[in-house]
């Protein structure tokens, strides 16, 4: 029978082992599914971090060298992307940096989001015994892992990965590279179709499970924020990213079989005439990639805000300030989310009463995106908080974001983003918002999920330094991205903004304004330091780590917390019922300060102690 | 099963139909485009409601496909609105 | 382990799972053939005048795959109304109806992307167009053979005038100018028609393949629990009666517009 240690991948009693490729390699259970994406999108993420790594050294010292990695880049990659020294070419460069933006959304952290936390935590927060669709589910993550071996190998393929920026722009995206067939770009877009397709079937799977298999009493509005999250999440993938696949699609088409379908009449290449039929549309692909691509980015924030209000709600020890305020802001940020896309296409000359309609329903979708960030401001006060590494990253997280969506405001207008618009200022505004903020989220979810998936508790002490430095340094990175922006320096320039600094004095960049690329670029490799006491946690804690003495180390109040440790396969020894609301914390008149969701309803028996806190 | 039939011969009606009004001449072709895609679009609305039973279906079903055909109409919509305008003004 | 409301609707959304996941599904080809459509328009709308073609299509072969399409939609619900009925072999009968129909669509599709590849327009170093069907066993290194008309011009070209007598027509290849086909790199009608009917035509291959596997080897189910069976041919029915939905569509804009 069973070892002391529950294994939650082991097979229910009466069936035959099933062995190790169908434990852990095609399980349908969603919590190995969800264990699958966690590991793979971690990877992906550190992977993407590395390539950031290597552009800032050539932002900050642009020409030298990269040490450690430079020779062996020219080795692997060959003599067009890096120099026999080691110094990197232009085209690597600006490949590095469409793939660091395509890996870091689509390969990192929206599978960590709806892939990884979705999975494991959403069936169990609602008293499921699995996803709707378990076999589904295990075809989203296989689709997935090939998106993600076909983007990997784009790098090792003739010429190299997609260079044309991860918003892969036409014409530039179809004529980059007309030496190599296939080429990179055509690797990112078989790459994206698969993609985009594990994404369907996941959000398919998400919608339907939150529809159809809540516990017994848990109606709407007694769901977990967490799961609204990722309720409204799953209809933004599902509804937002088909008109990308159809871009992609098209695009393809242009890229392998002649047509022009984004491709203008007219265009001349490098001098030559380009051979192809024309009439075709860059707008167009503008128009489909930021139909999805905005979206996308509430797709980055909302999971995460899910994740932070469940930490925050149990470390305060008190319900959620204004649980209402944020579903409706949920629900009315994800509808808002579909019409204000051409805030990305200001600069495209559309007429002025349609930039207008688009800066009007950005302008309105600000307000959710504060009530919810109020409301979670809220949360803290008067709450017991208990500061430990979850808690402190979810707090961290909510300046973070402020400072991230209120940046965004002179973005929202039409007017100052003609100053701001592909420069650094935005790079700021956005990284701010994915980085220090949607990442912290889903440090503070690893941190406070992980003894419910491994029955230990990770370091706390070295949870803390991980917090702290992290903190400091990922600041150091991002806050001088505003400065050089509001001073002009361009995006996805290879030499750092060196060739405005010709025109110092004039119209140019100041030496501080480029020294502040070796401020940036130093605090990166020190954030890359600081994430190493993480791994190394992460790792030692599954043997090491302080085991939990209870199902709730937390004493949260949400069903996940009432499965055995780690959950077994079927997740619940007996059907959920449930009684109340998910954040029942600090009720007067209760003995103790939480009352899980499915606890019936009785008369506290006189003789009843405090519970045992670990 | 008789209903079947008679929308699958409304159907095949509509679609020699729709052949007939996109050969005529009305006078200006964008009435033409109106009459055969708004044809199209019956024929749609019968299948969408007979074959695949919309007409019977719950709430939830009928509210998802409303918000569909809303993001749908919107990004058609507005990416034909947000076409560079005829009349640009050229500075000297 | 066994997920709940797989069979039995739940309560309060009166829907079984795959119901909602279906549904959920067909928003989303909603979506993706919409984004399609709103490219034919843009592209065409902003389409320079005389360079988008009108009648490169065969709208009566368009005519017979919408109406055999619409059969198979409707013998592919009778075959699940009769199967919600009890009466497994009309489902079967019907059923196999619905497969015979689709298999006829995609015939007529691949020959009339195989005419379209052999289809070429012909410019002369003098000037002239000619533009018809290639005859491959009387083509040789030295001449082209096609089976078609001489052009007036690009007009005639991008709107050919109806019920013209095709003949035969030799060039020498030294006079060719320019020899094209009617493939997807033609223009952007060409690739649109390739795009929008090849991804139907996938969704067909992938909707048949389906209905039949659980009208074949899957077809066991209905022994053992006939009423999750019957759930899994509605869906897939749904899915089919989409298919036939958005070919509604296809064929009035390329073939009649």
């Amino acid at each position: 029978m069973e070892t002391q240690q529950h294994d939650s991948s082991r097979a229910p009693e009466g069936h035959h082992d099933p062995g190790f490729w169908t434990r852990h390699i095609f399980s349908t259970d969603h919590k190995v599914i969800g264990m699958q994406y966690a590991v793979t999108a971690l990877f992906f993420l550190l992977f993407g971090f590395f390539l950031m790594l290597m552009m800032r050294w050539q932002l900050a010292y642009p020409g030298h060298p990269i040490p450690l990695v430079g020779k062996a880049l020219s080795r692997i990659l060959g003599a067009d992307m890096a120099t026999k020294e080691g110094v990197m070419s232009p085209d690597l460069y600006n490949s590095f940096g469409a793939m660091h933006g395509t890996i870091m959304v689509f390969l990192a952290v929206v599978p960590l989001l709806a892939g990884a936390f979705g999975n494991f935590v959403m069936p169990l927060q609602i008293g499921a015994p699995d996803m709707a669709f378990p076999r589904l589910n295990m075809m989203s993550y296989q689709v997935y892992f090939l998106g993600g071996v076909t983007m990997f190998a784009s790098f090792f393929i003739p010429g190299g990965a997609a260079k044309s920026g991860w918003t892969s722009y036409s014409p530039l995206a179809s004529v980059n590279d007309m030496v190599h067939h296939p080429n990179g770009q055509t690797f990112w877009l078989i790459g994206m179709i698969f993609l985009i397709t594990s994404s369907l079937l996941g959000s398919i799977n998400t919608i339907s499970t939150i529809i159809q298999l809540r516990a017994k009493g848990l109606t709407w509005m007694r769901l977990p924020f967490f799961v609204w999250a990722q309720f409204v999440t799953g209809f933004l993938l599902l509804l937002a990213f088909p008109p990308l696949e159809a871009a992609g699609c098209l695009q393809l088409m242009d890229n392998v079989f002649g047509t022009s379908f984004f491709l203008p009449t007219g265009l001349v290449v490098s001098g030559q005439p380009l051979h192809v039929a024309g009439g075709g549309s860059p707008l167009l692909w503008q128009h489909l990639f930021w139909f999805l691509a905005h979206p996308e980015v509430y797709v980055l924030i909302l999971p995460a805000m899910g994740m932070v209000a469940e930490v925050i709600a149990n470390n305060t020890r008190k319900p959620l300030w204004g649980y209402k305020s944020l579903v409706y802001g949920s629900l009315s940020l994800g509808f808002m989310s579909f019409i204000v896309w051409a805030h990305h296409m200001y600069l495209t000359g559309m007429g002025i009463r349609i930039a207008t309609f688009f800066q009007t329903t950005t302008m309105m979708i600000s307000i959710p995106s504060v009530v919810i960030l109020t409301a979670l401001l809220m949360s803290l006060w008067g709450g017991s908080i208990r500061l430990n590494t979850p808690m402190l990253f979810a707090v961290g997280f909510l300046p973070m974001f402020g400072i991230g969506g209120l940046s965004g405001l002179p973005l929202g207008f039409n007017a100052s983003d003609i100053q701001l618009h592909d420069s650094y200022y935005v790079i700021g505004h956005f990284h701010y918002v994915v980085a220090p903020g949607t990442i912290f989220a889903i440090f503070a979810g690893l941190y406070y999920w992980y003894p419910k998936a491994t029955g230990r508790m990770m370091n706390e002490y070295w949870g803390k330094v991980h917090f702290g430095l992290s903190m400091l340094f990922i600041n150091l990175v991002f806050m001088p991205m505003f400065i050089q922006g509001l001073a002009g320096m361009s995006r996805r320039l290879y030499d750092g903004g060196a060739t405005y600094a010709q025109a110092a004095g004039v119209t140019g960049l100041s030496p501080f304004i480029l020294g502040l690329n070796k401020v940036i670029s130093l605090a990166a490799l020190a954030l890359a330091l600081a994430q190493i006491p993480f791994i190394i946690n992460f790792f030692w804690s599954i043997k090491h780590g302080r085991k939990v003495t209870s199902d709730n180390p937390w004493d949260a109040t949400t069903l996940e917390w009432q499965t055995p440790t780690p959950p077994p396969h079927g997740n619940f020894d007996k059907p959920m019922e449930v009684f109340r609301g998910p954040y029942e914390y600090s009720v007067p008149g209760k003995s103790r300060d939480f009352t899980p969701q499915n606890e019936p309803e009785q008369p506290e028996p006189a003789a009843h102690g405090n519970s045992a806190h670990s | 099963m008789r209903r079947h039939l008679l929308i699958a011969v409304a159907l095949a009606a509509g679609t020699v139909t729709t052949i007939w009004t996109s050969q005529t001449d009305f006078g200006s072709f964008s009435l033409n485009v109106a009459m055969t895609l708004g044809i199209a679009g019956a024929q749609a609305v019968m299948v969408a409601a007979f074959f695949m039973h919309l007409l019977s279906e719950k709430k939830m079903i009928c509210c998802l496909l409303v918000f569909t055909a809303f993001f749908f109409v919107m990004m058609m919509g507005l990416t034909l609105l947000a076409r560079l305008p005829a009349n640009v003004v050229h500075y000297k | 382990m066994e997920i709940p409301h797989t069979v039995e609707p739940r309560e309060d959304t009166g829907l079984y799972n795959a119901k909602v996941g279906v549904w959920l599904f067909l928003a989303s080809e909603v979506m993706l053939f919409g984004a399609l459509f709103s490219s034919y328009i843009l592209l065409r709308v902003g389409a320079d005048p005389g360079t988008w073609p009108r009648h490169w299509l065969d709208y009566k072969l368009g005519a017979v795959n919408t109406i055999v399409l619409i059969i198979s939609s409707v013998t592919n619900v009778i075959a699940w109304a009769n199967l919600k009925m009890g009466s497994f072999r009309k489902y079967r009968n019907y059923q196999a109806l619905t497969i015979l129909c689709a298999l006829v669509f995609l015939g007529i599709k691949s020959g009339e992307y195989y005419g379209k590849f052999h289809h070429y327009t012909i410019r002369l170093t003098d000037g002239r167009i000619a533009d018809g069907h290639l005859q491959k066993n009387e083509t040789t290194k030295d001449k082209v053979v096609i089976e078609g008309w001489w052009r007036e011009g690009e007009a005639a070209v991008m709107d050919p005038p109806a019920n013209v007598e095709e003949k035969k027509i030799e060039i020498e290849r030294g006079k060719i100018a320019d020899m094209r086909n009617y493939g997807p790199s033609r223009n952007n009608f060409a690739g649109l028609y390739f795009t929008m009917t090849g991804l139907h035509v996938l969704h067909v291959i992938g909707g048949i393949l389906v209905i039949f596997a659980i009208w074949g080897p899957l077809n066991g189910m209905w022994k053992s629990d006939p009423r999750r069976y019957t759930n899994r041919v509605e869906v897939a029915g749904l899915f089919w009666s989409f298919v036939d939905l958005v070919w509604l569509f296809i064929f009035p804009t390329f073939y009649l517009l």
